[in-house]
C-alpha cells in the first residue's frame, strides 16, 4: 500500500512489477535494440559461488535483504549470486544501462537492479533516470559484487535493510580536488516492496513495505590513500502487516559515515550509521571496523561489526555483533577465492534475529 | 688522423649511452596527428581510471591499458596510478558496475596497440621508449618516468 501521487505509482509500480520472465524479455528486447541501434554495446558478469554452514548454533543470517540463511548443513544458496550488466553507448553522452541479478537466496528469482538512462551533461556533470541501487551504505552500489571487497559479503550487521533499490532521478557531479577525487551523488525516488522478504521473515506475516519522496545526498573524497563518504537520506515510510496499514507516511532518516585507509598493505575499513524513525521511536546504530594486510596475492582480514536498536515502547531491542575473519586470494586474473569464519551474537531478548552462530563459508568471486 | 681516431673513439663511446639513454624509459603515445598535448600526471591517472577530460584535454578520447609487460604494466600502477594491480582492478570493476562505465581497453601486444591507436586517433596509451622504434605513426606526448 504505497501512497504516491498517481505519476508514480504507474512508473514506480512498473518497475517494481518486473520480476523473472519480464525481466528476460526486457534484457532481451534491450540486447536487440542495442545490437541493432546503437553505435557501441558492452556486456559484463560477475558470479558469487559460495558454500557455507553453521559449525555452532543453529542458524546465522548472511544476507538480510534476501533472507539468506546458513543452517547446519551445507548450502550455496544464501551468498551466491549471478550478475549481468548490459550498457548500450547511444552516443558518447547517453548510455542505457540494465543489471540483472539472480540470487541463490531469493530462490533464482531475477532481481533488475539497475535499469536506467545516463546522461553526460559535461565531463563532470551526469544524470541518470530509471532503477537504481541506494546508495546509504558505502557497499551499498555495489554489495552483489563480491569481487570489490574482501569479505565473502560486506558486515551483515549493517546491512540489514530492506529496500535495496529506488525508482527516479539523480545527479552525479565528478570533480577534482587536488590530488582527489570528489564525488556528489543527489537523488530522489521511489521503492515499493510487496511481501517484502525480510521484513516478513521477522513479522511472521506477509509485510508490504514503501519507501517514498526519498530525497538524498552521498558526498565521497578519495585518493590512492583515504577514502572519506558521508551519505544522508530523508524519506517517508508506509507499511502494512498482513494488509493492515500501521504505519503510514511515517518520517525516516539514515545518516552514515565511512572512511577507509590504504596504508601500504595495509587497509583499513569503518562503517558508521545510523538510521531514525522518530514517529516510531526507531533509533538504530551500526558500525564496523575492519583490518587488512595484502602478502602478496592473499589478503586475511579481520572484522568487528555490530548493531544496537535503542530499546522502545514496543519493546523492540535487536542487539546483534559480529567477528569476521577471513582470507581472500587472487589467485588468477579476476578470479579471487575467499574462506570466511563468522561469530555472531545476537543479545536481542524481544527480538531476537537468529541467535548465536559460528559459521564457515568459503567459494569463488568471478567478474568477466 | 688524430681527429679521426678522437672522432670514432667519441662515436664509439657516444653510441651505447645513445642507446642507453632510452632505456628504462616510458613514454605516453598517441597516433601521429592527434594534437595531444603534454599533461599533468594527476590527469593521465584519471583517464585510465576511466574519467573523462574536461575542455584542456578535449583531443584526449580514451586511454589503452598495455599489458604485453607485466613488468611494465606494474610499474605504470605504481608510478602513475599509485596503487597495486588488485586496487587497481577492483576500483574499476566498481566503476563499470555501479555507472555502467566502459571498461578500460587492454592490449597485449604492440601491433595490438598500434592498430588501435590509428584506429582511434585521440586514444593513448603508454610503452617503453625502447619499442618506439617498433611502431608506425604514432608519437610521444610526454616521458612518464
Amino acid at each position: 500500500m504505497c501512497i504516491t501521487p498517481y505519476t508514480h505509482e504507474v512508473t514506480f509500480s512498473y518497475f517494481n512489477s518486473i520480476r523473472k520472465f519480464q525481466a528476460t524479455v526486457l534484457f532481451m528486447v534491450a540486447m536487440l535494440f542495442s545490437s541493432c541501434v546503437v553505435g557501441e554495446t558492452s556486456f559484463n558478469g560477475f558470479v558469487s559461488l559460495f558454500a557455507g554452514k553453521v559449525t555452532e548454533g543453529n542458524e546465522f543470517l548472511a544476507d538480510y535483504p534476501e533472507v539468506g540463511i546458513y543452517d547446519n548443513d551445507w548450502s550455496f544458496s544464501p551468498d551466491s549470486t549471478l550478475g549481468a550488466q548490459f550498457s548500450s553507448y547511444i552516443t558518447d553522452d547517453f548510455s542505457l544501462v540494465t543489471q540483472i541479478v539472480v540470487k541463490g537466496a531469493s530462490d533464482i528469482d531475477a532481481d533488475i537492479d539497475w535499469l536506467y538512462g545516463n546522461y553526460h551533461v559535461s565531463s563532470e556533470l551526469s544524470v541518470q533516470f530509471g532503477r537504481k541501487r541506494l546508495p546509504l551504505y558505502y557497499y551499498s552500489d555495489y554489495f552483489d559484487l563480491g569481487y570489490a571487497y574482501y569479505w565473502v559479503r560486506p558486515p551483515a550487521d549493517l546491512y540489514t535493510w530492506q529496500i535495496t533499490n529506488y525508482n527516479g532521478i539523480s545527479l552525479l557531479y565528478e570533480k577534482n580536488l587536488g590530488e582527489m577525487d570528489a564525488t556528489i551523488n543527489l537523488y530522489y525516488g521511489n521503492e515499493e516492496s510487496n511481501n517484502n522478504d525480510l521484513l516478513s521473515l521477522l513479522f511472521g506475516v506477509p509485510v508490504d513495505e514503501c519507501w517514498k519522496d526519498m530525497i538524498g545526498i552521498v558526498g565521497a573524497v578519495s585518493d590512492e590513500r583515504v577514502d572519506i563518504r558521508l551519505s544522508y537520506m530523508h524519506g517517508l515510510v508506509d507499511r502494512s502487516v498482513n494488509g493492515v496499514a500501521i504505519i503510514t507516511d511515517s518520517e525516516q532518516e539514515f545518516l552514515g559515515l565511512s572512511i577507509n585507509l590504504t596504508l601500504g598493505q595495509l587497509q583499513i575499513l569503518s562503517e558508521l550509521n545510523n538510521y531514525k524513525r522518530p514517529d516510531n521511536e526507531v533509533n538504530i546504530n551500526s558500525h564496523m571496523l575492519s583490518l587488512a594486510y595484502q602478502i602478496g596475492d592473499f589478503t586475511p582480514h579481520l572484522t568487528r561489526s555490530a548493531l544496537k536498536q535503542d530499546v522502545n515502547t514496543g519493546g523492540n531491542d535487536e542487539r546483534h555483533h559480529t567477528t569476521t575473519v577471513g582470507v581472500r586470494w587472487d589467485f588468477y586474473t579476476n578470479i579471487a577465492f575467499k574462506i570466511q569464519y563468522d561469530k555472531v551474537v545476537d543479545e536481542g531478548i524481544i527480538v531476537p534475529i537468529k541467535g548465536d552462530s559460528n559459521s564457515i563459508s568459503l567459494g569463488l568471486d568471478y567478474v568477466f | 688522423m688524430f681527429v679521426n681516431m678522437a672522432c670514432v673513439i667519441f662515436m664509439l663511446l657516444m653510441s651505447p649511452v645513445n642507446v642507453n639513454a632510452n632505456e628504462g624509459k616510458v613514454a605516453l603515445i598517441a597516433a601521429k596527428g592527434s594534437a595531444i598535448e603534454k599533461m599533468h600526471l594527476m590527469d593521465i591517472r584519471r583517464l585510465f581510471l576511466g574519467f573523462k577530460l574536461s575542455v584542456d584535454g578535449a583531443a584526449v578520447k580514451n586511454a589503452v591499458l598495455n599489458v604485453q609487460s607485466k613488468l611494465l604494466y606494474d610499474e605504470f600502477m605504481k608510478n602513475v596510478m599509485h596503487m597495486t594491480e588488485g586496487s587497481y582492478k577492483r576500483k574499476m570493476v566498481k566503476r563499470v558496475f555501479r555507472q555502467g562505465r566502459k571498461r578500460i581497453r587492454e592490449v597485449s601486444s604492440l601491433r595490438e596497440l598500434n592498430d588501435h591507436l590509428l584506429e582511434n586517433v585521440g586514444d593513448i596509451s603508454f610503452v617503453e621508449m625502447s619499442s618506439i622504434d617498433d611502431m608506425e605513426s604514432v608519437e610521444v606526448v610526454q616521458i612518464l618516468w
